[in-house]
Formats: structure tokens, C-alpha cells, sequence
């Protein structure tokens, strides 16, 4: 065989595509291909020759590679391209071409010979590893971005220990540049505080297990004296098969949340403070409140104190005392209070009334206020107590304060502690202070009230009558109670006296007004009626008079009164009641019955009076009376009227018996509000009857 | 114009009531009412309240009328001869 022929069977045999183009025909059509080139593009030798071998090329082919190709022939210069071909069957395949131009004998190039390789798989796994790298670089670059520009530091360690990474925002928190971090361990980098970084680390790499939410406090350089925090957690790197290669952490810069908590709590610290002294201001401020309603809602000067006294104990004080002294400076009045009311009397009882301690003396006579630090129980342990009963008080602070009246000093208020451990202080003595000014109002105030509720009585005592007249046949009695204390005082008053013709004038009035001026009208009313009286022209006549003169009066004057005229002989009685409520008759036999003809008006209203006239048979009391006697707040009138008749009932011998009946069964003595004036008269009866003769 | 008293006309709150009247008074009102019906306590302060507003308002033409019903509260009125002095009326629409 020749050569040629070899060459022939090589090429035929050989599983390389090998194809020849004649370039000197139009569009360099093949005019060889062997089997391979068959088998590797699928398609039949005879049905490409005479074809431009780009009917491997397709879609995707890259025009730049044909490029390449076509100058290579053109200039007559071998090349090797990989591109992208397309057999028979649609599918596409990388096919590397070598083009070898051919020359003839007189150099011009006659053929171009090609050598097509299948390597797909080759540059696919090109591709998949440039794909591979391409992504690890973004990946990588990515990462770096975030690691260079999140404010949170980032720190990686290799399995000894050492830096491997580090962001710039953990060199700025450690103050050292981020190359001299690298390949060193946490000790060599940081100092003091912080190594306790490097001890994480290692329990990361020990237990491949994270550590969390360290803090972290030291100081850095750049900012020497001042204590910054971080906060640090620290992670394990596994690599895809699990087993750790480093460690990883996450530092952030807490020191402006820490100190900003520190000032919350400062802050909350000196609210709390605030709070427990505006509370305590507050409750001192309700103390003095209440002490002031207390002192004022009664002038019961006794009741008040105890009241005021009570809302003392125990806080600010175990035992609190009040004495008071009169004009003369003699002990007047002691108060002594305890939490537990049965000890405190226990105490009170061994005192002697008008004893004064010493302490309270000694501040009486100065007038100024003293702190008790020796000797406390001196306040409160009457003299000649016993050591052991001093001792037992316990007392160990005590405060004694004046109580200050219109320049004087009317008594002393005194707090002491003895079961409370904390001693009185200049809190303590500053409110005692305060409520000493509030009692000593209360109690100057009830004393000036006091005194002028006497002069009102003893004025309108003045002004009644000082004795009944005496008539034959007639049983006078009256009874005049004044109202409590605490209630102005005036117009009731009663009268009696005689007139010409053996005949008696009886009188109940009650003049609208409790003050001290009503019980100055009263006087006059009282005066004039019995001048008006003694003309004798009858109770209509006298009061309808009276009326005139007190609508003439400046003031406006009003008052209800009975007038009436008795004639004892007779036992007529003729009488006018203006305004008034009904007289009440008692007969003989004790039966009752409300007088209850027509009144007229009130007087000082200007009306016509006119009277009516009843007989007292012999044995029958009629009573007079004014409003306080049968008034009740909240009841009807006719039930005060129907108390007054159940308690007169039977009540027929005795006028005195008859009034003290009346008083105790209507006065109420708890709501004693209004004065009560009562005038009975009985007209005597005769002998009883004899007894029938017996019978024969 | 009518006046309505508070529950409890006594020494405390009869200064007001008589206040609130001699308003109406001076501010030209003459005929005035007092509604008497929701008062469930008063005492002769009240008496001379309604009184005096009585006296100054008939002197200046006019009249005080009480509302009150028939019953008990009326009858402490009656028993002090009031019903001759003031005009009592049941409803308020008997005003005149």
C-alpha cells in the first residue's frame, strides 16, 4: 500500500473529524468529510459535500468565532476556535476547529483542511468552574462589602486562636488597624478587660458551640478614663461537611444604651426619691386638712379633740397629748391619746386633774417649742410614777409645741414616740407646729363662742320673768330650756302676770331670729305687750296693736306668740294665737285635745288679729308651749303634736309633774337644737266628790 | 318666676333661698313663687324667709305664692295662720 493510501485509511479510520474545503471554488464548499465528521455531526458525508460547512452553525454560535475563522482563511493562517455547532439532529455540541490552509505548488492556497473536535464536555466544565469562580467572586465581594461597611464589628479566628479577619468597624472598636490584627491572637491585639474576647473564642473552638450575649466592658486608648461596653456573641464556622474551621463573632458598641440606662435608673432612682416626698408632703397636707375638719365640725371642744387627737396615732406619733390652760394659766383641760384607747385612759387616770408636767410647763412659760431628747417620759408619767412604769412607757423622742391664741399661749400639743424606733425630727416638729396653730384656733374660737352663747343666755334670762304671780285658784308653772351649745340662742320667752280684775295674762312667743338681737326684740315685745295689755281691751285688741308696732319696725320683725286672758273665777279664757301652734287642754278626767281654732298671722305682718275664747272647767291644765317642744327634723308636724298629747295624757293633779312629764318624754336631749319654752296652767277643781252614801 | 328651695331649708341654707328672692325682686320681678314641694324639713328660718319675702313684695304690688300640695307640709302652714298671709296654690299652673 502507498503512503497516500495509509494516509487515506488513516483518515478515514481515525476518529477525529477531519474535512477538506476547496477555497478556490465559491463559498469554500467541502469536498471531503470522513466517517468521524459523520458520526460526530450526524450528518451524511454525501449530503454535505459541495455545502459552506457553516450549516453546523446555529442560534447560539457566536458570530465572533466565525469571524475569527473565515479572516484566518482568508489570510491563509491556520487558527483553532471552539464554537458552538449543531449536528443533524438539532442538538448542539462545542466543536474545536483547527483550519490548516493547503497550499499548491505555486503557493497560493487551494484548500483549507479541518479538524473538528467534539469537546463539549471539556468546555462545559470549563464553563461550570468559570461559573464557579465567577460566583465566589461576587460571593466574596459581597460579603467584603457587608463586612467592610456594617456597624457591627466582625471578627474571624482561625482553630488556634488567631485573627484571620477582622472588619474595619472592629479595628475601629479595638483602635488597631485591621492588617495588625491578622495572624495574631486576641492577647496580642487587646489588653486589659478585653482579652476576655480571646477566652470566648476558645470556648467556641473547645465546645463548638456558640456563645452569646457577652458583655464586654473595658477601656480603649482613644478614650482613656471612660468605661465603654459591648456586647458580643460568638459563633462556629463549619465548612460543608460540618467540622468547624473558625470562628466568627459579632461585636456591637453598647456604651451609649448602657449609659443610657445607667441615667434611666439614676433618673428613676431620684423620681422614686420625689415620689416618696411629694407622698409624704401629700399625706402631711391631708393630715393638716383633716385636723382642720375635725377641729371645726363640732363645738364640742371634748369630742374635737379626741377626734383631732386620733388622727394622729400612730403615725407621726405613738402617743400625742394636748393640755390647756384658762386665763389664769391653771391646768384647764388634758387630752391624752394612744392607738390603743384602753392603755391611754389607763394613763389618764393617774394624773391628777390640774397637774402639769414639767415639759409642758416649761413651754407654757416660754412660748417656745422643745424637742424632748432626756428624759421623754417626764411628758407624760404623772409625778411620783415609779422607775419601772417610766421605763415601760418607753418613750424615747418627744416633741412639745404652744398653742398660740391672740398672743397668748393657751396650752401645748405634744407628740411622742415610744413603739416607733425612728426618733421625732425637724419634719416631725415643723407639722406639730402647724397643727398646733389649727387647735388653737378651734379651741380660742369655741371659747369666744362659748362665752358669747353665755351672755346671750344670762342676757335672755335677764329679760323673763323672775317669778310667777300668785293667783288664787290658779296653778302656774313654766319651764324655759335653752338650747345647746353650738346654737345661737334668742327668741322664745313666756310671761305671765296679773291684770285688773283678778285676771291673769299668760303669754308663749317666740320670736323669728336666734341671734342676740331676737332675743332683744323679744324683751321689747315682752314690755310692750303688757303695757298694751293693762288697757284692757282684749287679746285681739293687744296684739293686733303690737302687729302695727312691729311693722314699724326697721328690721322686719317677726314673731308667733299665744296672748290670752284667764279669768280664774270663771275659767274663761279669751286669747289670740298668732302664728303659734296650738295650746294643748288637758281636762279633768285627763283626756286631751289640741286647741285648734283658727290662728291669726304671725305678728309684724301688719294682719287684723282676732281671739277666741275657751273655758277651763275647775281640774283642767291648758299648756303653752313653743316649737322646740314638739319640733323634729324630718317628721311631721302632728307627730310632734300626737307625742306632746300621749305624754300630757292623764297627767290632771300636778302642773310641775305635768311640765317634767312633757319634758322628758319630747326633749331630745342628742338634738337639743332649738330653745323650749312651757307655760301649764291648771285651774283648780273642786274637793273630789264624795263618795255616793251607801245604799240602803 | 318660680323658686325652687333646696330639700332642707334651715338656719344654713335659708340665707340663699331668701337671697335668690330678693334678686328676683330687685331685678323687677314681683310675683314670685316658691315650689315647696320637694321640701321635706324646715324650721321657722324658713318661716321668716317666706315672711320677709311676703312683706317686700306685697309692698312693692306684688305677692309671694308657695306650691305646695295639701297634706302634711301644708299644715304646718295652716297651723301658723300662713294660708291667710301667702297664696298657696297646688300646681304651678294655677299662677296667676
Amino acid at each position: 500500500m502507498g503512503l497516500l493510501s495509509l494516509l487515506d485509511r488513516a483518515v478515514v479510520a481515525t476518529a477525529r473529524s477531519f474535512t477538506i474545503a476547496d477555497v478556490r471554488l465559491p463559498d469554500h464548499p467541502l469536498v471531503y468529510a470522513n466517517p468521524a465528521f459523520e458520526r460526530m455531526t450526524g450528518y451524511r458525508r454525501k449530503a454535505v459535500l459541495g455545502s459552506n460547512c457553516r450549516f453546523l452553525q446555529g442560534p447560539g454560535t457566536d458570530p465572533t468565532a466565525v469571524d475569527e475563522m473565515r479572516d484566518a482563511i482568508r489570510s491563509g493562517t491556520p487558527c483553532s476556535v471552539t464554537v458552538l455547532n449543531y449536528r443533524a439532529d438539532g442538538s448542539a455540541f462545542w466543536n474545536e476547529v483547527s483550519l490548516s490552509p493547503i497550499a499548491g505548488a505555486d503557493g497560493a492556497m487551494t484548500h483549507v483542511v479541518g479538524v473538528q473536535d467534539d469537546v463539549t464536555a471539556r468546555v462545559l466544565a470549563e464553563l461550570g468552574r468559570e461559573q464557579a469562580h465567577a460566583q465566589e467572586r461576587e460571593t466574596r465581594s459581597l460579603l467584603e462589602s457587608v463586612l467592610a461597611t456594617v456597624p457591627v464589628g466582625l471578627g474571624f479566628w482561625d482553630l488556634d486562636g488567631r485573627f484571620t479577619s477582622v472588619n474595619r468597624a472592629l479595628a475601629e472598636i479595638n483602635g488597631v488597624p485591621i492588617e495588625d490584627h491578622l495572624g495574631r491572637r486576641v492577647d496580642q491585639v487587646l489588653d486589659g478587660d478585653l482579652t476576655q474576647v480571646g477566652d470566648h473564642v476558645q470556648t467556641v473552638i473547645a465546645t463548638g458551640r456558640p456563645v452569646l450575649d457577652q458583655w464586654v466592658t473595658g477601656e480603649v486608648d482613644d478614650c482613656p478614663g471612660e468605661l465603654q461596653h459591648w456586647l458580643t456573641s460568638y459563633y462556629p464556622v463549619r465548612d460543608p461537611d460540618g467540622a468547624l474551621v473558625s470562628v466568627g463573632a459579632v461585636v456591637s458598641v453598647v456604651t451609649a444604651q448602657r449609659r443610657a440606662e445607667a441615667d434611666r435608673s439614676d433618673a428613676l432612682e431620684r423620681e422614686r426619691r420625689a415620689r416618696v416626698a411629694a407622698e409624704a408632703a401629700h399625706e402631711r397636707l391631708g393630715l393638716l386638712t383633716r385636723s382642720m375638719e375635725v377641729l371645726t365640725a363640732s363645738l364640742d371642744l371634748d369630742a374635737s379633740l379626741a377626734r383631732f387627737a386620733d388622727l394622729l396615732v400612730p403615725r407621726p406619733a405613738d402617743w400625742v397629748a394636748i393640755h390647756l390652760v384658762d386665763d389664769d394659766g391653771r391646768a384647764a383641760r388634758a387630752v391624752l391619746c394612744h392607738r390603743d384607747h384602753e392603755r391611754a385612759d389607763r394613763l389618764a387616770a393617774l394624773h391628777r386633774p390640774g397637774d402639769l408636767p414639767q415639759p409642758v410647763a416649761d413651754v407654757l412659760a416660754s412660748g417656745r417649742p422643745r424637742l424632748l431628747t432626756k428624759e421623754p417620759e417626764d411628758l407624760l408619767t404623772p409625778s411620783g410614777a415609779s422607775a419601772g412604769a417610766r421605763r415601760d412607757l418607753g418613750l424615747h423622742s418627744a416633741v412639745v409645741v404652744p398653742l398660740p391664741a391672740r398672743g397668748r399661749t393657751i396650752g401645748t400639743l405634744s407628740l411622742a414616740r415610744a413603739e416607733t424606733p425612728e426618733p421625732l425630727g425637724p419634719d416631725d416638729l415643723s407639722l406639730a407646729l402647724e397643727l398646733a396653730t389649727r387647735v388653737a384656733l378651734a379651741v380660742d374660737n369655741q371659747r369666744l363662742y362659748a362665752r358669747d352663747h353665755e351672755v346671750a343666755v344670762t342676757l335672755q334670762q335677764a329679760l323673763l320673768p323672775d317669778h310667777l304671780p300668785e293667783v288664787d285658784g290658779i296653778e302656774l308653772c313654766v319651764r324655759y330650756v335653752a338650747g345647746a351649745v353650738g346654737v345661737d340662742v334668742g327668741g322664745d320667752w313666756y310671761d305671765a302676770f296679773p291684770l285688773d280684775g283678778d285676771r291673769i295674762a299668760l303669754t308663749i312667743g317666740d320670736v323669728v331670729g336666734h341671734d342676740l338681737e331676737a332675743a332683744v326684740k323679744m324683751g321689747e315685745l315682752r314690755t310692750t305687750l303688757r303695757a298694751y295689755a293693762a288697757d284692757g281691751r282684749g287679746p285681739a285688741d293687744v296684739v293686733t296693736r303690737l302687729d302695727h308696732l312691729a311693722g314699724q319696725h326697721r328690721q322686719g320683725f317677726l314673731a308667733t306668740l299665744v296672748y290670752g286672758e284667764l279669768e280664774p273665777a270663771t275659767g274663761r279664757f279669751t286669747y289670740t294665737r298668732a302664728g303659734h301652734l296650738p295650746p294643748v287642754m288637758i281636762d279633768a278626767e285627763g283626756d286631751v285635745r289640741v286647741v285648734d281654732d283658727r290662728p291669726s298671722p304671725p305678728v309684724g305682718l301688719g294682719s287684723r288679729h282676732h281671739q277666741h275664747t275657751l273655758v277651763l272647767a275647775p281640774g283642767s291644765t291648758i299648756a303653752l308651749y313653743t316649737d322646740g317642744l314638739v319640733e323634729r327634723r324630718g317628721e311631721d308636724i302632728d307627730r310632734g303634736l300626737e307625742r306632746l298629747l300621749q305624754a300630757a295624757a292623764g297627767t290632771t293633779d300636778d302642773p310641775e309633774l305635768l311640765c317634767d312629764r312633757l319634758l322628758s318624754a319630747l326633749s331630745n336631749p342628742a338634738e337639743m337644737a332649738d330653745d323650749i319654752a312651757l307655760l301649764t296652767v291648771r285651774r283648780q277643781g273642786p274637793a273630789p266628790p264624795a263618795p255616793p252614801p251607801s245604799a240602803p | 318666676m318660680v323658686v325652687v328651695p333646696p330639700g332642707e331649708v334651715d338656719p344654713s341654707t335659708a340665707p340663699e333661698l331668701r337671697a335668690t328672692i330678693d334678686e328676683l325682686r330687685t331685678s323687677g320681678t314681683d310675683h314670685v313663687a316658691v315650689d315647696w314641694r320637694a321640701v321635706t324639713f324646715f324650721d321657722s328660718s324658713a318661716i321668716g324667709v317666706l315672711m320677709g319675702a311676703h312683706q317686700e313684695l306685697s309692698e312693692a304690688g306684688g305677692r309671694l305664692a308657695v306650691v305646695c300640695a295639701a297634706g302634711s307640709r301644708r299644715r304646718l302652714f295652716d297651723l301658723m295662720g300662713l294660708d291667710q298671709v301667702l297664696t298657696f296654690v297646688t300646681a304651678v299652673d294655677e299662677l296667676d
